[in-house]
């Protein structure tokens, strides 16, 4: 099932399922990554004669939060640091969960006995209750938190490689390449990373979904990326304390995480079906 | 019970045991990495000698190497001896026992809900196949798996208890009220947003195995000689399907606690959630190590359990 780019993309954009997101997910990181040039105010602009502006409010689109800042200048920035950490601790999860799985799924043996005791291991914490205790044993700030994101993301990568690995290894033309003499480097590369690809993309996608989730957990309970920086999810770390008077403080960067990470599986699941047509609906 | 059974069991049991052990190194690690060491509580104390420090440190084995004060640790964590909080100086273990309560009944009823709608949408779904309601079931588990907790209990906050007043905004009684009818009203807004969260831990399975056993001849036997739907469903799809779902349940209590410290912070509700939280929010790292602890062996013997269960209860598995 080796991937051929137009196909699957033109599978991908026949159904909605696929269409909508592959719109949405370019849209929003444009959006969040040059739309705070454009708006009049600062997403650090503190404005105390304009505090709790309802949406619509006096040129603030999403209105103003506790101390008259632009909700939607908060909610872009946010965007741009919630974005970022999904995507480059995906990045680097991604490349150990490939990499270990690879090693785990090619030789049986020790090293896959190890790996999976590991992965074990850290499965058994609730991955919440990790996060915090690391986030808040280490240094709170950005490279900390894609830093944890990514240990307790890399299995779930891994787990799909190395199942990969081990199904391709024993296809037949793969048997003939080793019997024919090729080395591991060869095979490794050249047999197995191409066709263990698509199965990894979909991963990473789901993933990025995970990573987004996860810091704002970590930061809405206070431990992830610190104030007055936003994220996604430190902008509802004050709003319930004003649900009754102003709930769109909670609600509107709520939806918008909601929106992403769920814009996120779709594409993930989409582009498995267009990967591999024969797969769906199983 | 034949030699193969207890072979596995014993397999099981002794790489559950060496998982035990790593979590507990794991454990040790996190405590020693986290800021601030056991004597900072002492050293503030009004007439405190370095003399008198040293004699505390002593006492408290700190001045071992670090392995023996890990065997030391792993020998009180075996024999109930978890520590004392730095807080107020109560034994770790009594304070997660005494807040597991709260936490298992804000479990079951999540359960209940899950488990119900979980598996009638993983049904329908695998009854209807391609369908629009198929579509329909896996996009609804899609965005359930997408939402965060927090939002989905401060949506709920906001709309059953701001605007329509049903029910309470949080904590497990109102004051003065100590009925049933009093507590269950507590307890429907967190139970509803743990439970639909995890949703789709059941449902996804649900629809695949279900999915499968579709496909085998017996059913699509039964449907050619006419055998009416329902009574398939009952019969053969849910005994069938629901016999794999049975490890599941060990991938359903790590989602389950991961989910409640969220909600029971939201809600105000006084489980090893918060308690988890609190203990963090004040740096009382004995009891944050214990709730982890705690917490990674419920989960490790759950999905023992669940596995054994399983093996007992399919005899495929059985060697």
């Amino acid at each position: 099932m080796t991937m051929r780019l137009p196909s699957v993309l033109r599978r991908l954009l026949s159904h909605p399922r696929g269409m909508v997101p592959a719109f949405y997910v370019p849209a929003i990181i444009v959006l969040c990554a040059i739309g705070p040039w454009l708006l009049p105010f600062g997403e650090l602009h503190v404005d105390l004669y304009h505090r709790f502006l309802p949406p619509l409010g006096d040129g603030h689109l999403l209105g103003t939060d506790e101390i008259g800042r632009d909700v939607l200048s908060r909610v872009l920035m946010g965007g741009r640091v919630s974005l970022l950490v999904g995507v480059v601790s995906t990045a680097i999860s991604t490349l150990i969960g490939t990499t270990v799985g690879i090693v785990a799924g090619y030789h049986a043996g020790l090293s896959r006995f190890l790996i999976t005791t590991v992965i074990d291991t850290v499965l058994c914490f609730p991955v919440v209750f990790l996060l915090l205790t690391l986030a808040a044993v280490l240094h709170p700030g950005i490279g900390t938190i894609i830093g944890i994101i990514t240990l307790v993301s890399w299995m779930e990568v891994a787990r799909v490689a190395q199942a990969q690995t081990r199904i391709v290894r024993q296809q037949d033309y793969v048997t003939a390449v080793v019997a024919m003499g090729a080395g591991d480097a060869q095979v490794l590369f050249r047999e197995i990373l191409p066709n263990i690809l698509p199965a990894i993309i979909v991963s990473a996608t789901l993933n990025i979904a995970r990573a987004i989730l996860l810091e704002s957990y970590v930061s809405y309970l206070g431990y992830g990326i610190q104030p007055p920086d936003a994220s996604w999810g430190n902008l509802l770390n004050n709003a319930q304390e004003y649900l009754e008077s102003d709930p769109w403080l909670a609600i509107i960067p709520g939806a918008v995480i909601v929106l992403t990470v769920v814009m996120f599986n779709l594409l993930g699941d989409a582009l498995r079906d267009a990967i591999d047509p024969a797969r769906r609906g199983s | 019970m034949g030699s193969g059974n207890i072979l596995y069991v014993l397999r099981l049991g002794g790489l559950k045991l060496l998982l035990l052990l790593l979590v507990s190194i794991a454990g040790f690690v996190l405590l020693h990495l986290a800021p601030g060491d056991p004597l900072s509580q002492f050293t503030l104390a009004p007439g405190m000698t370095a003399e008198r420090l040293a004699q505390i440190a002593h006492g408290m084995g700190l001045d071992q190497p670090l392995w023996r004060q890990y065997l030391h640790w792993l020998y009180g964590i075996m024999t109930g001896d978890w520590g004392r909080s730095f807080r107020d100086q109560a034994p770790v273990l009594g304070i997660i026992v005494s807040h597991l309560a709260a936490t298992v009944e804000l479990g079951l009823a999540a359960l209940a809900i899950s488990f119900t709608l979980g598996v009638g949408m993983g049904l329908l779904g695998a009854l209807r196949s391609g369908r629009v309601l198929d579509d329909v079931t896996s996009v609804v588990s899609i965005v359930l798996f997408s939402l965060p907790t927090f939002w989905l209990g401060l949506v709920f906050i906001y709309v059953f208890s701001v605007r329509l007043h049903w029910f309470p905004t949080g904590n497990v009684s109102s004051p003065g009220d100590r009925s049933v009818v009093g507590y269950l009203r507590h307890l429907a807004l967190p139970a509803l947003t743990l439970g639909l969260v995890s949703v789709p831990v059941w449902s996804r399975y649900m629809r695949t195995f279900a999915g499968e056993i579709l496909k085998q001849d017996q059913i699509r036997t039964a449907r050619a000689l006419g055998l009416s739907s329902g009574r398939i469903i009952v019969h053969r799809l849910l005994r069938g399907a629901l016999l794999p779902m049975i490890p599941v349940a060990g991938i359903y209590l790590p989602t389950l606690l991961s989910g409640a410290l969220v909600t029971e912070t939201v809600f105000s509700w006084p489980g090893i959630g918060r308690l988890f939280l609190d203990s963090l929010q004040y740096r009382d790292y004995p009891v944050v190590m214990g709730v982890l602890m705690f917490s990674a062996i419920l989960v490790l013997l759950s999905s023992t359990l669940a596995e054994l269960v399983h093996h007992a209860a399919d005899p495929r598995l059985r060697a």
